[in-house]
């Protein structure tokens, strides 16, 4: 019986997985994550959850998988892959297989600090935070990034206070540029948050607990609960725009992989949910001997401060940023030199979403 | 009777707007930009496309037996 050996549980593992039943695959679909959970949500976790609005973020009810007769290995790393003889180590034991799926995602960056320092990738870091949580927390959110923005802007109904630190002049300013930045700083003050904007941290102060955040000009800020939300780090693996990496029988979906895209002539990578799913099911396909390529416009979305963030497209640099709105209700249009939309933005303006993704996919 | 029935999980969606794309008869987005069914019971196999489509997993459709 064929096997596909599917490393890591997160959307793109689970809905390879899942894909490959919808296409009739009827080998053995082992799936081999190395956290304790079945596959969940992952962005859930710095809105829904923290806020408390839900616990349970579970992808599919508990009994999905079993009827799927797809077997979840929690807690189990994958090393030794040799492609060669098809085999690797799923927490101790070897698994033959036909096909093998990257799908391990990316981890977050750390910054090591005492006990009370939190990052936020999984669920075991989000319900760790929880717990430490009091209404007079004082929380101090190092980087205004996607994690920072969100988790401050949760937070800050809830908790004493919350300071955001970003070394930046605006927050998310590479990924939106100091136009649209200046817009969400505006919304940090009205939301409660503090942002110190062009500095950053030196270290920590605390042994058994974090006391204070030592900043780069030499400043101690109090606090009682840190979170870093400062990116991710992680190995890439290159695939073309099947999902099929050098390797035969070896693919790649999701946040590690870097996925060949025809209409860019080059390989990109993304962390976004739609692409994690489109992957997957692009590489379910491949396996059972579909070839599609997936070529389809990055698409994220955040919701903070008020606002449902959506980004519809992948640019790197831009000649100029159009802005149409107010704080409120703003879209971004992200242009070359020739007035060519590379990207956009829309902030509550879901109903304007579907025609700027249509015309960036023209 | 219809073959299929459609339901959306309004809580998953993120207003991609893929299902429109792919039936345009079936669905619509809202003003709010989320999604809504407009013809519940169909046997448009379109509807399948849809759900295939949905980047959240937030449209089930149900192969409806004949009684």
């Amino acid at each position: 019986m064929s096997t596909v050996l599917i490393a890591g549980a997160g959307l793109a593992g689970a809905r390879c997985a899942e894909s490959l039943r919808a296409l009739g695959w009827s080998g053995r679909v082992v799936v081999a994550g190395d956290e304790p959970h079945a596959p969940y949500e992952r962005p859930a976790l710095s809105k829904d959850l923290l806020a408390g609005e839900r616990t349970d973020v579970s992808l599919r009810p508990g009994s999905f998988w079993a009827e799927q007769e797809i077997e979840l290995l929690l807690g189990c790393r994958v090393a030794g892959l040799d492609p060669r003889l098809g085999t690797a180590m799923v927490g101790g034991e070897l698994v033959s297989w036909d096909a093998f799926v990257h799908a391990t995602g990316v981890q977050a960056r750390r910054l090591p600090g005492p006990p009370g320092v939190h990052h936020l990738r999984s669920l075991d870091d989000a319900r760790a935070l929880a717990a430490e949580l009091t209404p007079a927390s004082r929380v101090v959110v190092v980087g205004a990034g996607f994690i920072g923005g969100e988790v401050a802007s949760t937070l800050a109904p809830s908790v004493g206070s919350v300071v955001v630190l970003e070394p930046m002049a605006a927050p998310l300013e590479r990924v939106l540029g100091p136009e649209v930045g200046g817009l969400l700083a505006s919304r940090y003050a009205a939301h409660g948050v503090e942002l110190r904007l062009g500095i950053g941290v030196e270290g920590f102060v605390g042994e058994d607990r974090v006391r204070a955040v030592r900043l780069t000009d030499g400043t101690l800020l109090a606090a009682d609960v840190v979170v870093v939300g400062i990116g991710t780090v992680g190995e890439t693996i290159e695939v073309d725009a099947c999902g099929r990496s050098s390797t035969p029988g070896v693919y790649a979906a999701g946040d590690v992989a870097s996925w060949w895209r025809p209409s860019q002539g080059r390989h990109v990578r993304v962390e976004h949910w739609t692409s994690a799913a489109g992957q997957a099911r692009t590489v379910a396909a491949a396996i059972t001997g579909e070839l599609t390529p997936y070529d389809e416009t990055p698409y994220f979305w955040s919701d903070q401060f008020g606002l449902r963030l959506q980004h519809v497209g992948h640019a790197e640099q831009w000649h100029a940023v159009e802005l149409d709105g107010g704080e409120d209700s703003f879209t971004a249009r992200y242009v070359d030199a020739d007035g060519r939309l590379l990207s956009a933005l829309a902030a509550n303006r879901a109903s304007e979403l579907r025609a700027l993704r249509l015309e960036l996919a023209a | 009777m219809s073959k299929y029935e459609i339901t959306i999980d309004p809580s998953l969606c993120s207003g991609y707007g893929a299902c429109v794309d792919a039936a345009r008869d079936l669905f619509r987005l809202d003003k709010g930009g989320v999604a809504t069914v407009v013809v519940t019971h169909t046997d448009d196999p379109a509807a399948l496309d849809a759900a295939d489509a949905c980047p959240m997993g937030a449209i089930f459709v149900q192969e409806v037996r004949a009684a």
